[in-house]
């Protein structure tokens, strides 16, 4: 054997061992050492390293020693001379009075060992999301977010709060988690945005006030210092104006039509809107017509500029819908996007150059409890009559994968198994069984809605994560944790389920 | 590494891994890995200002992980009466599942390095394992790269027999600890 192929067996000889489980420390371990090490290298004075260090530190320390010694006493004269005259004075001493003293101790940190040990819905919290990404900062990050809530330290908040946190916003948020019981405080899904240090964390816990479980979805963003997205839904949340704004909503989804004239659009969206440049476009479809519905009057916008989307006042419910037409140089509409707000939850509708649809929700803010709340939209309903009669795919063309994903899950629980197949994917290349087999599998394998809705049903409050031009999927909250549904896109561009016999 | 630069939070964050890794696979015990990494840091800490050359920064480091290993390991051989007793409590802290991963090949291997002197176990972990040059290697170990070959060569002869030995019940005594 020569030397290469002696060292190439070597390595498949070892491979076993340097891929063994278990090899990596435990997080909770790291963190700890770490802690303890600043704390030791603080006490070692580090960081340092010269050679010079003693020499010239013996003679520091005893001058210090000294300095320390003479001030002592100066300072303790002085205070025994102050409390006699009963000067402020005595504030600059160790003896001030508890609020000069809150103001001059400087600001505490958090020590996540400390609150991991002392807290266990933290440590189940900061073990399983070190776990699960691999780093230790998510989960450290949102201990110090609940800690900080739990004891209403605000400044910490407004620190590591998105923008737009207003001190009455800050209060509501605050107030809002007054009643949750952090010791039931765990995670369930953790997404991890693909090519950005940004997390997607829903989380749940009990609500002592509700008496339920509720379940929320933060965002982290990691890659400077830590800014942590969440939402509530204010209090005074206006009912009739979700109305009117669904209203809206539907008219322009219905006539999102690619390739749509200038004079179409004004007639049918109106002429009250604005012309803008969008400098992220290249090349064609730099003009854009810029709508606003349902402006609450004197509403300012948080955002420079006009192609931007402006969350602070969708949230706040100041805009009803933010609306962008995308012109090509022929006038002819070739982007649409629509930004809009429905129970506290801001949706976004988009139209892309190749005529399909997204939609995407808000992932911000309280989830709704799965199952209890399937339900097919009007628009979805009236889709899904139709093409249960003739089964044609030419229904669907205008709906994205949640809206086909619904269907399906829709034809499962009417117990419509040619329906149902009818939604898988005919691409050629995926592997489906026959019709036949499909309704004879139906009909020996019944499912109870219980059940289906119990690990299907999050999914109508899922994301759709894009894979490839033609495939991605739902991610989705189950009873049981995440849950996954793959979609197709024919090659008619129309969404279908991927034929997956354990979906 | 700039020698001004020197930061103890910044060399943890770079070398830990590697220096519980090595106290794994020296020990393959979590918790004397862990008491391992902890003593070399301390360590580290303390004696950091000895070192001249900036540049054998992780090679200092590892020979302080392999130092203290060893004088964990000579401690532990002292007051460990009852190697029974160890194991079981071990076990008892495995998961099903983990003792269903650990049916794999890697367990085997892992206890046959542990039989293995420490002067082949430390060349194979440090060369083969951590794949470290000869010249760090032999940085570590305090000695002659020729040293590092012949010594891993025999380290890797000696674990292929043990692994041999074990599979088919021979005893072995050449190269054990």
């Amino acid at each position: 054997m020569d030397n290469r192929k002696q060292d190439s067996f070597d390595q498949r000889f070892l491979a076993p061992l340097k891929n063994r489980p278990g090899l990596e420390p435990d997080e909770s371990f790291v963190e700890k050492l770490r802690t303890e090490i600043s704390q030791e290298s603080k006490i070692n004075n580090l960081p340092f390293k010269p050679k010079w260090r003693w020499p010239v530190l013996v003679p520091m320390a005893m001058a210090v020693l000294l300095f320390s010694v003479l001030t002592a006493s100066f300072v303790g004269k002085e205070t025994q001379m102050d409390n006699k005259s009963g000067s402020d004075k005595i504030a600059i001493t160790s003896d001030t009075g508890d609020s000069n003293k809150k103001d001059n101790t400087p600001k505490k940190e958090r020590d996540i060992y400390q609150l991991i040990n002392d807290h266990q819905a933290f440590d189940r919290l900061y073990n399983q999301i070190s776990k699960e990404t691999g780093s230790t900062t998510v989960g450290r990050e949102l201990v110090y977010y609940f800690d900080a809530l739990e004891k209403d330290d605000k400044d910490y908040l407004r620190e590591h709060l998105e923008d737009g946190y207003s001190t009455k916003k800050l209060t509501d948020l605050v107030d809002y988690y007054k009643m949750a019981d952090f010791t039931t405080l765990k995670v369930e899904t953790i997404y991890k945005d693909t090519g950005a240090f940004t997390y997607q964390v829903v989380i749940s816990y009990m609500d002592k006030g509700r008496k339920e479980a509720v379940k929320k979805r933060l965002i982290l963003d990691v890659t400077g210092k830590t800014i942590i997205s969440d939402y509530v839904t204010p209090d005074s949340w206006d009912k009739e104006k979700d109305l009117l704004v669904k209203k809206k909503i539907e008219l322009i989804e219905n006539n999102l039509t690619y390739g749509m004239s200038k004079d179409e659009a004004e007639r049918i969206f109106g002429a009250d809107y604005k012309i803008i440049e969008n400098p992220e476009i290249e090349g064609e479809g730099k003009e854009e017509w810029f709508y606003q519905f349902f402006v609450e009057e004197g509403t300012k916008s948080s955002v420079e500029s006009d192609y931007i989307v402006d969350f602070t006042n969708l949230q706040n419910q100041k805009v009803g819908i933010q609306f962008w037409i995308g012109w090509s140089s022929q006038n002819e509409a070739i982007r649409m996007t629509v930004f809009y707000t429905q129970d506290g939850q801001v949706f976004a509708n988009y139209l892309t150059e190749e005529g399909i649809r997204k939609n995407q929700e808000s992932s911000l803010g309280e989830l709704k409890q799965i199952g209890d709340t399937f339900k097919l939209s009007e628009k979805e309903r009236s889709i899904y009559d139709r093409f249960k009669l003739d089964r044609e795919s030419k229904h669907l063309k205008d709906l994205g994968p949640i809206n086909v994903a619904k269907l399906y899950i829709q034809a499962s629980l009417d117990g419509d198994a040619e329906t149902q197949y009818a939604l898988y994917t005919t691409r050629p290349d995926r592997v489906r069984w026959s019709k036949e087999e499909h309704v004879g599998y139906a009909k020996n394998e019944k499912t109870s809605s219980e059940s289906l809705l119990a690990s299907l049903g999050g999914i109508q409050n899922g994301i759709f994560n894009e894979e490839s031009d033609f495939e991605g999927f739902i991610s989705f909250e189950t009873s049981n944790g995440p849950g996954f549904f793959q979609m197709v896109k024919d090659i008619d561009g129309i969404w279908k389920v991927a034929f997956m016999p354990i979906q | 590494m700039d020698e001004k630069r020197l930061d103890i939070n910044e060399i943890y964050d770079k070398y830990y891994r590697d220096v519980y890794h090595f106290a794994l696979y020296f020990t393959n015990n979590k918790q004397e890995a862990e008491d391992i990494t902890q003593e070399t840091f301390i360590k580290i800490i303390k004696s950091i200002s000895t070192l001249k050359d900036p540049d054998r920064l992780k090679t200092w480091i590892l020979s302080i992980a392999r130092n203290t290993a060893m004088d964990l390991h000579r401690k532990r051989k002292f007051v460990s009466l009852f190697p029974e007793w160890v194991f079981d409590k071990e076990k008892d802290s495995i998961t099903p599942e983990d003792r269903l991963i650990q049916k794999g090949e890697w367990t085997e291997l892992h206890s046959a390095l542990l039989k293995l002197k420490q002067q082949y176990r430390t060349v194979v972990i440090l060369r083969g394992l951590k794949e470290l040059s000869i010249k760090e290697t032999a940085d570590i170990l305090g000695c002659s790269e020729a040293k590092v070959r012949v010594d891993y060569h025999r380290g890797l002869q000696l674990l292929k027999k043990q692994v041999l030995s074990n599979d088919e019940g021979w005893g072995l005594k050449d190269g054990q600890s």
